[in-house]
């Protein structure tokens, strides 16, 4: 019955697809540009320029629906690598990566270096660890992969009440950077623009589960890395006369040391705690290329091993190995997607590269009263302020603010780029803003429907009906996430990192220690896994509390650190006192060491099928 | 499906292969950051080492090991008589 469609082959037109999409999104953005000299009114060009790429996501996502629950939760298992990392990519970059991080490049320059590594070292983490284990035990859900391997309910309902911070804490931050960059170029207010995105997320992650989200995500990532790199491309040219600005960016930076002294950005000292930018419009506090000025040797290290095993273990990326065709498929479409990533992340210094120098060049050592006109332009979108604040005659360091989410978009505003460009910067940032969040969305719908729903009240639901509620559990996330993100205003950096320390923590050493170590138990498992989860939680809330974000000297922003400790330490500890697995469990542990093979999941429901039958 | 003879030896490779990549990942990352400041002191066409390394050079390098070890892991598994079937 079900299990029958898994094998219907791929169409081979797939590529085509995508080539005449790519050719369509073109010809439209070229389109636009025409009209837009023409004199068409800039609020209709772009809400055209943002409403079509919805509408084709939407599309494609109704296109894969799906009633089959196999389908809905692993895309029918036969995603080929290279679209497994496209949309790998788009979760992982999320429209923290976009906005967030490519403002704090501007700000701290070198010191937010370890965002991106953490991405792309976590990527290849969880390949290595993670992805291809999962894939052959065949879960659902991370949670779910953790009952199996300890046939423990508990570790498994647990395992899914622990995703739901940090996932809707994710989705939170990506509908906030989303909704603020479409109330800049649309009609839609804040709230209004919230409203929408929590929708178009509904519609997709309900339409067809893993395949819509698989097939809406590589056309995402398609048009983010479109909206990225064509103002950069642009401006290098400009520039440096050559197209490859991530490899040109270099000789800027002798200029870019000249225009800072001028404007009198000179080098920090890490005080107390980590000084990464908050949201708002704030002063870049140190010169680009100086090292650990913001944020200390320690911490940078921190940071960026917290995101990499954070990263590595987060439930939304480590289930979408179940899409793969095979444990060895799971692997390459690791690597594709840390390709992809890479693509966007050896871009983003060269991006606040670029716009400190367009920005420097313009307003350094000129009085205050002959400002280039883009700031007229930024200020009155709110992306920054340049203003003569202490009546000097000219803008100093400290009168140079700037929004750290808005970096993105002012680039092009700087350079001098026609409207539409700015429009597909924003564009590229809603849609890589709305794959992560749907992704997200889709990981915890899942967790509802299978771990709390069928793993706590109903061990005998049948396929519809936890199709059924993973899809009300869809809608009630996005639904809390969208009020969160109405009623509370948070740091997307910040967001990212509690999120990723919660996952860190918990997700981590549990998922590590019940792959590679045969001593693991399961009590202690779940000991080790709450432990961990209590520490980083207790860390983040006590230090946004009482310290100013940090507890004891660390961060809040690394709180995974110590909670993975601990909850490893826990764990470990607990295993040793324990009696060794049971045979069965042993057995287990050997078949999922075993990339070949049919999935563990998909032979226990054949089998159960052909006992009915019998 | 792999031998129960030769799951042994099979664990054990792969054992071996994801402790280099993990150490590898997590020692190059402490190296990079301890010597950041002193090669930053060269510059060729303009970049500094230390923050080239770790704006492009680290994540390049990562990218190359993925693909590596996803080879070399399938190589591990098709000695020990692990078949891609579906």
């Amino acid at each position: 019955m079900a299990l029958e469609t898994q094998f219907r082959p791929l169409s081979p037109r797939i590529g085509t697809y995508y080539a005449i999409f790519v050719s369509a999104f073109i010809a439209m953005v070229l389109l636009l540009l025409i009209l837009e000299q023409l004199g068409a009114r800039k609020l209709w060009l772009s809400h055209v320029m943002m409403a079509a790429p919805v509408a084709f996501y939407l599309g494609v996502a109704l296109a894969a629906r799906t009633l089959d629950i196999h389908i809905f939760a692993t895309a029918g298992r036969r995603i080929p690598a290279v679209f497994g990392g496209l949309s790998l990519a788009t979760t992982a970059i999320g429209g923290v990566g976009y906005f967030a991080l490519t403002g704090a490049l501007f700000l701290i320059g070198f010191d937010a270096l370890c965002v991106g590594l953490g991405i792309i070292g976590g990527l290849l983490v969880s390949t290595v660890l993670f992805s291809p284990f999962i894939r052959k035990s065949g879960s659902f859900t991370l949670a779910s992969f953790l009952h199996q391997r300890f046939a423990s309910t508990t570790l498994g309902a647990m395992a899914a009440l622990f995703m739901i911070p940090p996932l809707i804490l994710l989705m939170v931050v990506e509908l906030q950077l989303g909704a603020f960059v479409t109330s800049l170029f649309s009609s839609l207010s804040f709230e209004a623009a919230i409203t929408t995105g929590a929708v178009v997320i509904v519609a997709t992650a309900t339409a067809g589960g893993l395949r819509s989200l698989v097939w809406t995500q590589s056309t995402q990532y398609i048009i983010t890395i479109a909206g990225f790199l064509t103002p950069l491309v642009m401006l290098s040219v400009a520039v440096t006369n050559l197209p490859l600005p991530q490899f040109t960016y270099g000789e800027l930076f002798e200029r870019i040391s000249t225009l800072e002294l001028a404007t009198g950005i000179g080098p920090a000292e890490p005080d107390n705690g980590l000084a990464m930018p908050g949201q708002g419009l704030a002063p870049s506090m140190k010169p680009f290329l100086q090292a650990f000025g913001a944020v200390s040797r320690f911490d940078f290290t921190l940071i960026c091993l917290c995101v990499m095993a954070g990263m590595a273990a987060l439930p939304s990326l480590v289930t979408r190995a179940s899409a793969a065709t095979s444990a060895f498929e799971t692997r390459f479409a690791g690597a594709w997607a840390g390709l992809f990533a890479v693509l966007f992340l050896v871009s983003a210094p060269a991006y606040a590269a670029f716009t400190k120098f367009l920005t420097l060049q313009d307003v350094a050592g000129s009085p205050a009263s002959q400002l280039p006109d883009w700031i007229g332009r930024l200020s009155d979108a709110g992306l920054a302020d340049f203003s003569d604040k202490n009546g000097d005659g000219v803008i100093g360091a400290a009168e140079l603010l700037v929004s750290r989410d808005g970096v993105a978009l002012a680039l092009p505003i700087i350079g001098g780029l026609p409207f539409i460009i700015v429009v597909l910067v924003a564009v590229g940032g809603i849609a890589v803003a709305l794959a992560a969040a749907t992704a997200h969305a889709l990981t915890l719908g899942q967790a509802i429907g299978e771990d709390l729903y069928r793993g706590l009240l109903h061990p005998t639901a049948t396929p519809s009906r936890r199709q059924l509620v993973a899809r009300l559990g869809c809608i009630l996330v996005c639904v809390l996430a969208a009020s969160i993100a109405i009623a509370f205003e948070l740091d997307a950096l910040r967001a990212f990192a509690w999120a990723l320390s919660l996952c860190a923590a918990s997700f981590f050493p549990a998922l590590t220690l019940s792959i590679w170590w045969d001593r693991a138990t399961g009590p202690a498992v779940t000991a080790g896994m709450a432990t961990g989860f209590g520490i980083a939680l207790g860390h983040i809330v006590l230090a946004e509390l009482l310290g100013q974000g940090s507890l004891l000297g660390l961060s809040s922003m690394v709180a995974g650190v110590p909670g993975a400790l601990a909850g490893a330490a826990v764990a470990v500890g607990l295993s040793l006192m324990q009696k060794p697995a049971s045979a069965g469990a042993r057995a287990y542990l050997d078949e999922l060491r075993d990339p070949s093979g049919v999935a563990l999941y998909d032979r226990a429901v054949r089998a159960a099928a052909k006992r009915r039958s019998l | 499906m792999i031998e129960n003879e030769q799951r042994p030896a099979h664990w054990r490779e792969t054992f071996a292969l994801m402790v280099a990549i993990i150490g590898a990942l997590v020692g190059g990352t402490v190296v990079l950051v301890l010597f950041a400041v002193p090669l930053d002191a060269f510059t060729p066409l303009g970049f500094p080492i230390g923050f080239y390394a770790l704006a492009q050079g680290a994540l390049i390098v990562c990218v190359i090991a993925a693909f590596w070890f996803a080879n070399r892991q399938e190589r591990i598994d098709r000695r020990h008589g692990a078949m891609e079937d579906v």
